[in-house]
């Protein structure tokens, strides 16, 4: 490219560039957007095309993960008093929990800190007693299970939901999410200050476009190298392929408007703003956010701020509810429309401490014995209760299976339920068949069932089991 | 040229044998990126430098439980059960990573012709990059000058064919640019080359 050639480029691409972009450039780059005439026209040009276009069939997924172990007795799955008077469980908040009717028939306890989110109940349902790993107590282990389906990883559900209109990444991940998924490469730790700094550094890198010589000639030298037999030439070859598909992510990310950092600084905000705009623009069908609030309540000290941690933890709901009423998709629909919506965490807690001599001052231990989750938006018919969890009073005769898995009695477990009535089952089983119960994989496969994931990847209860059936 | 094919008559065998020592079953994956952030630090970088290929991805580069994006260019997973290599297949999103990690560098390169301060870099490396700055005079093209650059910063896994498709690649299609402009595409082709990145 000769001097002149270089200049008329120069100018040309500033031409194109609004005047925001030449600010925001010139605060990132230093000027250094002045060196090469290939990366600025083709940023340009694509961030100047196109627009979102709505998709009829739209649909995304939101995971909100309470990481450390969120206790549903303080939320949808509360107990009287009386468990407390009678030295089984704690309850710093103190007061009797009120009646939460399921409109499909079932009934639960809730706690008035749930009070905020009863303008969204047609919104949502919740599901109560869901059995995790429950054999392994570990947070790692029941990420794990709760993401692959098995407490030492393997398959995360989460790709395979992006089956049908395949979108460049699977997943956004804002926050920390210890899981061990063999398919994860997709899932792309991302918040909004990454987004924006990393769109800062694609705007001043060469633009990755096929056009461009030198990408043509990266590229030849990869088709060159991934010629013959041998996993180096496998490894060039699938870089090769992979550099397509990355140059079409490449021009989506760049068609993506600046966004706004929230000025109070809320970055469940940000990172809801965030996923909005990665889904109406095609780039990843499924947002996670792992909250990192202190749901790990060992001490007693940590237990007895529980009524504060719930009230923030549903405040975190409502908002995550409200954005995603109030932020529309497109003319006719808004984000909860389009958007299904899993809030869970890995595990419930025990009741209490076996070390503690009262149960006014103990804190409480990981329990996978019972899960209570909530779920919302598309594909949700709302305001219904799954599931129930046992011993809900002090003196409940607990089954079989119960007390083979907590002979100390800590633990609240999940109730076997029937799934031909989806109701919960009185029944008291002398052992565990997880087939009989709402467990981890249940959740998916419901979920599988609303994206249309092939059966093939449908989870079975236990191993060599039968799949596990669904619940909404 | 002749010197050109001493040097890889002499380095082709060694490479060869570091190669073919690595597990022959999968497609070789990316080094990962504690491997090529070492692996520029001590071909380019003063010594004890911290630099970090992943401030070009615009992100603090250090992170805990694999939270970070450049755990997606190929790391070692830090779970409490098991550690495993992860994330080397290539995907689309870390091709794009790695392409706009190593875009960033090139231009930092190619701006130590006007700013000796943008990396850095040791002394030797100055020298081999001042040296290129004269592009596009016949000085900075000569065989020696282009063949130091590619030593420098690909090492000496690539065979000689390797370096002769990229020499003649920038002699051709950048023979008129300006060194900016050809020091940084010369430094992007080889970052994105499979001898670079892969096993």
């Amino acid at each position: 490219m000769t001097e002149t050639a270089n200049v008329r480029a120069k100018n040309e691409n500033e031409a194109l560039l609004s005047r925001r972009h030449v600010l925001h450039l010139g605060a990132v780059s230093g000027g250094a957007l002045m060196l090469a005439g290939l990366p600025m026209s083709a940023w340009a040009e694509q961030a100047a095309a196109a627009a979102p276009v709505s998709d009829k069939d739209a649909h995304f997924f939101l995971v909100i993960h309470m990481f450390g172990g969120m206790d549903g007795s303080y939320l949808f799955d509360a107990r009287p008093l009386e468990m407390t008077k009678n030295e089984k469980m704690q309850n710093y908040l103190g007061k009797e929990p009120v009646l939460w009717q399921g409109s499909n028939g079932v009934d639960t306890w809730a706690t008035e800190l749930v009070k905020p989110l009863e303008i969204y109940k047609n919104n949502f349902s919740v599901i109560n007693g869901v059995l995790m790993a429950t054999t392994f107590d570990g947070h790692d282990q029941n990420v794990n299970f709760l993401v692959t389906g098995n407490a030492f990883g393997g398959e995360s559900y989460i790709p395979n939901l992006n089956a049908g209109t395949k979108t460049p990444l699977d997943a956004l991940l804002a926050g920390f999410l210890p899981v061990q998924a063999n398919n994860h490469a997709s899932v792309v730790p991302m918040r909004l200050g990454a987004f924006n700094s990393l769109r800062a550094q694609m705007k001043v890198a060469t633009a990755l476009d096929g056009k461009s010589p030198v990408i043509e000639f990266i590229r030849s030298r990869m088709a060159a190298l991934g010629q013959g037999p041998g996993r180096f030439s496998e490894g060039a070859s699938a870089l090769l392929k992979m550099h397509g598909v990355s140059e079409a992510l490449y021009q989506k990310l760049v068609t993506v408007p600046d966004i706004a950092e929230d000025p109070a600084k809320d970055s469940t905000a940000d990172s809801m703003r965030l996923a909005f705009e990665m889904f109406r623009y095609g780039i990843a069908k499924t947002a996670i956010l792992s909250n990192i609030e202190n749901f790990d309540t060992h001490a007693a000290a940590d237990a007895k701020k529980q009524p504060e941690l719930y009230t923030k933890a549903v405040a975190s709901i409502e908002k995550v509810f409200k954005l995603l009423k109030e932020t529309q998709y497109d003319q006719m629909r808004s984000y909860m429309d389009v958007t299904t919506v899993l809030i869970s965490s890995e595990f419930g807690r025990t009741m209490r401490s076996p070390m503690a001599s009262t149960v006014q001052d103990t804190g409480t231990d990981h329990n996978p014995l019972t899960n209570m989750m909530i779920v919302a938006g598309k594909g949700i018919k709302g305001g219904e209760v799954f599931g129930a969890t046992d011993f809900q009073t002090s003196d409940e005769v607990l089954s079989g299976a119960h007390l083979a898995l907590d002979s100390n009695k800590l633990k609240v477990m999940g109730r076997p339920f029937d799934f031909s009535t989806m109701k919960p089952s009185a029944d008291k089983p002398a052992g565990l068949s997880l087939a009989n119960y709402i467990t981890a994989d249940s959740v998916v496969n419901s979920l599988y069932g609303l994206f249309g994931v092939d059966k093939s990847h449908y989870r079975v209860v236990e191993r060599n089991g039968p799949v596990a059936k669904t619940i909404f | 040229m002749k010197r050109a094919s001493k040097l890889f008559s002499l380095v082709l065998p060694i490479s060869v044998l570091v190669v073919g020592s690595v597990a022959l079953s999968a497609p070789s994956e990316f080094r990962g990126y504690e491997a090529i952030n070492s692996l520029l630090r001590q071909r380019l970088m003063e010594p004890g430098s911290k630099f970090e290929l992943g401030i070009y991805l615009g992100q603090p580069v250090r992170s805990i439980f694999n939270s970070n994006l450049t755990d997606l260019l190929g790391s070692y997973s830090s779970g409490a059960m098991n550690s495993k290599f992860q994330n080397g297949a290539a995907n689309a999103a870390n091709v794009l990573l790695w392409h706009v990690a190593v875009s960033g560098l090139a231009r930092d390169i190619s701006r130590l012709c006007v700013e000796p301060a943008a990396l850095p870099v040791q002394p030797r490396f100055k020298n081999i990059v001042d040296s290129l700055c004269g592009w596009p005079a016949a000085s900075a093209k000569e065989e020696k000058v282009l063949l130091k650059y590619w030593f420098a910063l690909m090492g000496y896994r690539a065979d000689q064919a390797e370096y002769e498709a990229w020499r003649d690649f920038f002699l051709q299609t950048y023979a008129n640019a300006g060194p900016a402009e050809t020091i940084a595409a010369m430094t992007l082709a080889i970052g994105n080359n499979p001898y670079f990145l892969l096993q």
